[in-house]
């Protein structure tokens, strides 16, 4: 996870934190992680637009955005702690299967090709839309999904499990069973081979 | 000429000898033919598995061995009765349920019986492999047992069935067994839908290999083999027709290869152990209605047609993305179909007697009206009621892994993902 993106988190929970409680700022951290992380830094207006017309706080949004553009510029000591810099170091250490899950579709988008693999993380994004997914699953993936360089939020087991499923299902239907077979094996071989530790958990995911 | 009654008397033995008239030498012979007709289990298991993936081999298996053991009970409880029971409204037999007390006829005639109808409710397990669940088809293959084979049979082999009243000759099953079993296999791929990733998305189909053509050669031989007592027990007698019953068996088989590679040849495509296979068995489920009532030539022309009919069966339905695995819907809907009509076309003495020909056609739309309808009816039933469709994650780890807990080829699991230890992990979760 990049140190700036950890920051421009924290810029945000600072500028936002005077205005939403706990569950909200969460929501709304999500929010910014899904559609506006990757965007340039004080393109705010877009985001502040979106929280105002979701959690109603259209009167309040002037001080919103400017609460928003000062706490991008302030020093790092100044800005609240990322809760979640943390958070993602233990889960990583306390959810093998999560990182397992990542590693295992780390090495099938290496083996797919970048045209492929994105065609598949593309049809996994629909289906994540248009399938019964918890919010919390479908902010995990999407996030993970739109920058699968970072890490994935720890998920549960059967969410993680059902994730695996619909990617043999797009690969069944992509590539046809038998190579989607062969697939998912090198991909488990390969991701067993290079991270023993996770051997175990991926048997589990699997 | 003097054919003509030995042949009606034939069609005639099922309602004679449950009237009871077996000498031991007869009874001998029924009971040892039950045993080979039994013993095609076994040929449908090695065929189906072979065709199957190495992942869902085991599970083929599983549904050919139970599908047996459900049908022996569902066929004794009430498909004997309903099928050779009393039958005073030419539809329905109305007693010979669950069976405790009979004469020593209807003990063989119920033996043989009950393999005849496990052998129609196995060919569905062959075309939905790999995809539905245990207990959804084993529902289907009780209800074919119970109700949907019993009442056809009813009307053709039942000496007060309606269609047995009207002259229809199907001697040992080509429409009552196979063509029954070959439509509600087309039903249940209809319902169960075809394999995950079967087709692209521009429909045209993927080849998914079997894991063992080796397999599927001795299941071809085995079936083969269990013919001879399929066929040549339908005389339920131990007679010398026997002789001409089972050569004409054995010609149409060897004609029906021989018309599948003929087919390869004249459409320039290499010659596939698989439809070769298929080409022979299509050859014995067409001769089946006429074994008894045609002459050796007539029989290789059948077996030959029925083999032309195995390729083009397979691609028209590729053509309406129906994913049947092994060939079933072609080797026994569509074959049965056209031998009922050649034992018409054929019949010895009186060869294309359009009257005839006529009560044959009607028996096969009747057949396949009743058999798809109903078998597509029961398996929407079962979809809803007790699932028949496997889930997708069940597909990933294969159906030996996600319903038995179990592996086909522990020892040689190279390149399956899903191993012994993986199966051996499923079980302890459960």
């Amino acid at each position: 996870m990049s140190q700036e993106l950890s920051r421009r988190r924290r810029a945000i929970i600072t500028g936002l934190s005077p205005f939403l409680n706990d569950t909200l700022l969460l929501e709304a951290i999500g929010l910014w992680q899904q559609s506006y992380a990757d965007r340039p830094r004080f393109s705010l207006q877009g985001f502040v637009s979106e929280l105002c017309r979701l959690f109603d706080l259209g009167e309040r949004r002037h001080h919103i955005h400017m609460s928003l553009v000062q706490a991008m510029s302030l020093p790092d000591n100044a800005l609240h702690a990322d809760p979640w810099a943390d958070q993602a170091d233990s889960d990583a250490r306390a959810h093998p299967c999560t990182q397992g899950f990542q590693q295992l579709m780390q090495q099938l988008w290496h083996a797919l090709g970048d045209q492929q693999a994105g065609q598949v993380r593309l049809d996994l994004l629909t289906l994540l839309r248009q399938k019964k997914t918890t919010a919390e699953v479908r902010r995990a993936m999407e996030s993970w999904l739109q920058h699968p360089q970072q890490a994935l939020a720890p998920l549960s087991m059967n969410a993680l499990r059902e994730q695996l499923n619909r990617v043999y299902v797009l690969l069944c239907e992509r590539a046809g069973p038998v190579d989607a077979d062969r697939l998912l094996k090198q991909a488990y071989d390969a991701t067993a081979q290079q991270h023993p530790s996770l051997a175990p958990a991926l048997r589990q995911l699997l | 000429m003097k054919l003509l009654p030995l042949c009606a008397s034939l069609l005639m033995l099922p309602a004679i000898s449950h009237a009871g008239s077996l000498d031991a030498n007869d009874t001998v012979w029924v009971t040892t033919a039950a045993a080979l007709v039994f013993f095609m289990q076994a040929g449908f298991a090695l065929l189906e598995s072979g065709l199957s993936r190495a992942k869902n081999s085991l599970n083929v298996v599983m549904k050919n061995y139970m599908d047996l053991c459900v049908g022996t009970l569902v066929f004794w409880a009430l498909g004997f009765g309903l099928m050779f029971g009393t039958n005073p409204s030419a539809w329905y037999g109305q007693d010979g349920f669950a069976l405790s007390q009979a004469s020593t006829d209807t003990w063989a005639m119920l033996l043989f019986q009950i393999m005849f109808a496990a052998t129609a409710a196995t060919i569905a397990s062959g075309a939905m492999a790999e995809r539905t669940r245990y207990v959804g088809y084993l529902c289907g293959a009780m209800l074919i047992t119970g109700v949907i084979y019993p009442l056809f049979g009813n009307w053709a082999w039942n000496s007060n069935g309606w269609l047995n009243q009207m002259g229809f000759v199907d001697f040992a099953g080509s429409t009552v067994v196979h063509s029954v079993g070959g439509w509600c296999a087309l039903a249940g791929i209809m319902v169960v839908g075809p394999r995950l990733g079967r087709f692209d998305n521009r429909g045209r189909p993927r080849n998914i290999p079997g894991h063992n053509l080796s397999y599927v050669a001795l299941g071809g031989f085995i079936l083969w083999f269990g013919w001879f007592g399929f066929n040549g027990g339908s005389t339920l007698a131990a007679t010398v027709d026997i002789a001409r019953v089972n050569l004409n068996t054995q010609l149409a088989a060897a004609a029906g290869a021989a018309g599948s590679v003929l087919y390869r040849l004249l459409s320039r495509r290499p010659i596939l152990l698989t439809e070769t296979v298929n080409g022979s068995l299509a050859g014995l489920v067409a001769i089946t209605a006429g074994c008894a009532t045609m002459v050796p030539g007539y029989a290789i022309l059948t077996g030959l047609v029925a083999g032309l009919l195995v390729g083009p069966g397979e691609r028209l339905l590729l053509a309406m993305r129906l994913d049947d695995v092994v060939g079933a819907v072609p080797v026994h809907a569509f074959a049965g179909a056209w031998g009922t009509l050649a034992a018409g076309l054929f019949y010895q003495g009186d060869l294309f007697d359009s009257q005839r020909v006529l009560v044959q056609l009607l028996g096969i739309v009747v057949a396949f009206s009743w058999a798809f309808f109903t078998a597509l009816i029961m398996y929407m039933g079962v979809a809803l009621l007790a699932g028949l469709r496997a889930p997708a994650l069940h597909e990933q780890r294969g159906l030996d892994v996600s319903e038995h807990a179990e592996a086909g080829y522990p020892e040689f699991s190279h390149g399956a993902l899903y191993d012994a230890d993986m199966a051996a992990d499923m079980e302890r979760r459960q």
